[in-house]
């Protein structure tokens, strides 16, 4: 598949300190890159630097196989960068926000008006829009900051935590937008919220000390990881009867009975499966499992590098 | 013990060195000042007698307001838009290279001072019942465009790599009133002592000041003046470029 993102020994340091440390990796056209790591692990920094809003010190970036620094002025137009704090003037209104930023992508005023209008019903920031930032919450500047960096439909998007301060409502529907471009944008994501990405990311890294301590898909992760499956299931009231039936079965290694919640943890899908045969759904709200626990992955992977 | 004191023990917590600029513009701000309206060092004896005539005044009242305006604008906002990620990141992430940015603020700074210049060239014709001629007025906007140039990369430079508003209220106060004071503004230039006349002259608000003054009162197109300033101009544009462009990049 073509490279929509390469770089080739990149590396930034501040003030004598490594933030990026001669990375290499390509992000292929059209797939979903998940950047992980514990904070000042260099995600932010890596970030800054795909989006060309941060020069490297060494090393050479390629955008749609366009060096960086050199055709950032070509380059810039398809990526949509956001970062971790706010990209807004906090005495413009939300609306003025926006017009100002379509105004320097030089997107015409009836598309921009077009764009902007459902976006903003999308993630329901109307009753806000003609209002300062200053009085936003958390939540809404962050919608504000992602309406700005989707107005231009970029080819390639780079979100730094962009679920930070986000209600569930948001949540859907930017993981559901994500969801709906996968295949047709780039996209390069950092993010806490394993349990939201790990439904579309098809690569991940782990990053520390700026430095790549692992890439590959998740499959890959779980074949790793030497943690435990857990699986939840969700009674409608305290199920002791459910509990008695399940004791002995072979591959449960820990029962734990939470009021109405029965945790189980077990060796791997074999184990959960036999579970599932002493359920009655009847009695039944919701049932899941963690298959992978990328943070436990992201713990058992550094400590074993001796960090 | 009261908080409001706590507050005042962090600020003189800080390393000594972070109160040396202040002293050092207080210095020079008090020199100025002193030698704008002193004949010289050890000599108390007020200038004004050496005022001859009261049309000298006029450009510098204009290119006081604009050049005020102009860094004051560019020291603060270059201030907030930089040191504020927020605001240069929603310009950035809207496409502009930092060397676009460069360009849209000089501008945009340059034009705040050039607007006040026009505004008080016509308050004064106004003010004066029209007695100046108005190419001496159009003569001094010449100069003071020129000029705005080198003060407002100044303002710039300094508001995007220091981050304390104090410094850049310290250099309004202490510094830019004095120089503008020391540029003729007042008192002409030639009225100076030699030594005193011969390095204030090459100041760049001397030049705004006393250039213009010299085309719309005497009607003298001081080249050399002009050509220094275009110098200065072009010096002041490729190291602020060069220094503003690697902050927002970092």
């Amino acid at each position: 598949m073509e490279a929509s993102i390469t770089l080739k020994n990149i590396s930034k340091h501040f003030d004598k300190k490594y933030a990026l440390s001669n990375l290499t990796l390509g992000v292929e056209k059209g797939s979903v890159f998940a950047v992980t790591g514990r904070s000042g692990a260099g995600k932010s920094t890596l970030l800054r630097v795909l989006s060309t809003m941060m020069t490297p010190d060494e090393g050479l970036l390629f955008i749609n196989e366009k060096e960086c620094p050199g055709n950032e002025a070509e380059v810039k137009r398809s990526i949509g960068y956001l970062p971790d704090h706010d990209i807004h003037d906090p005495w413009l209104t939300g609306w003025e926000n926006l017009q100002q930023t379509a105004r320097l992508l030089e997107i015409p005023e009836d598309e921009f008006e077009r764009r902007a209008k459902l976006l903003i019903a999308d993630y329901q920031l109307e009753d806000v829009i003609h209002e300062c930032p200053v009085v936003y919450s958390k939540g809404k500047k962050r919608i504000l900051d992602i309406i700005q960096v989707l107005l231009n439909d970029p080819e390639i998007l780079i979100l730094d935590e962009p679920f930070q301060g986000l209600d569930y409502y948001a949540t859907n529907v930017l993981n559901n937008y994500l969801i709906s471009q996968y295949g047709k944008k780039t996209i390069v994501i950092a993010s806490h919220e394993f349990s939201v990405i790990q439904t579309f990311a098809d690569r991940w890294i782990v990053l520390h000390q700026g430095k790549i301590r692992f890439d590959g898909t998740l499959e890959k992760m779980a074949s790793q990881v030497d943690v435990p499956f857990i699986g939840y299931i969700l009674f409608k009231q305290p199920n002791g009867e459910f509990l008695e039936s399940i004791k002995g079965i072979e591959g449960i290694t820990e029962i734990r009975n939470r009021q109405n919640t029965v945790e189980i943890v077990a060796d791997g899908f074999d184990g959960f499966s036999q579970i599932m045969k002493k359920i009655d759904f009847d009695t039944v709200i919701s049932i899941g499992c963690n298959a992978v626990r990328i943070d436990e992955f992201i713990n058992q992977l550094l400590s074993d590098e001796g960090f | 013990m009261n908080k409001g004191w706590l507050l005042v023990r962090e600020q003189l917590r800080k390393k000594p060195i972070r109160f040396l600029p202040g002293i050092v513009f207080n210095l020079v701000g008090t020199l100025f000042l002193f030698l704008t309206f002193c004949v010289g060092l050890r000599e108390f004896l007020p200038r004004i007698d050496d005022i001859g005539i009261t049309e000298i005044v006029f450009p510098g009242i204009i290119a006081a307001i604009s050049v005020i305006v102009a860094y004051a604008v560019a020291v603060f906002d270059s201030g907030r838009f930089v040191q504020d990620r927020q605001l240069v990141d929603q310009v950035g992430i809207a496409g502009l290279l930092p060397s676009e940015i460069y360009l849209g603020k000089t501008i945009e700074y340059w034009l705040a001072g050039m607007t006040h210049a026009i505004l008080s060239g016509i308050f004064v014709l106004v003010f004066t019942g029209f007695a100046i001629p108005f190419s001496s007025i159009l003569s001094l906007w010449l100069f003071t465009a020129v000029g705005l140039v080198l003060v407002t990369q100044i303002g710039l430079i300094l508001g995007a790599c220091v981050a304390d508003s104090k410094i850049h209220v310290l250099t309004i106060s202490c510094l830019l009133m004095p120089l503008m004071l020391m540029s003729g503004f007042l008192v002409p230039m030639h009225s100076l002592h030699g030594a005193f006349w011969s390095v204030f002259a090459y100041f760049p608000t001397a030049l705004i000041v006393d250039g213009a003054r010299s085309l719309a009162v005497y009607g003298d197109f001081d080249y050399l003046s002009l050509i220094y300033l275009v110098i200065l101009d072009g010096a002041a544009i490729w190291i602020c470029r060069h220094f503003y462009v690697r902050k927002l990049v970092r």
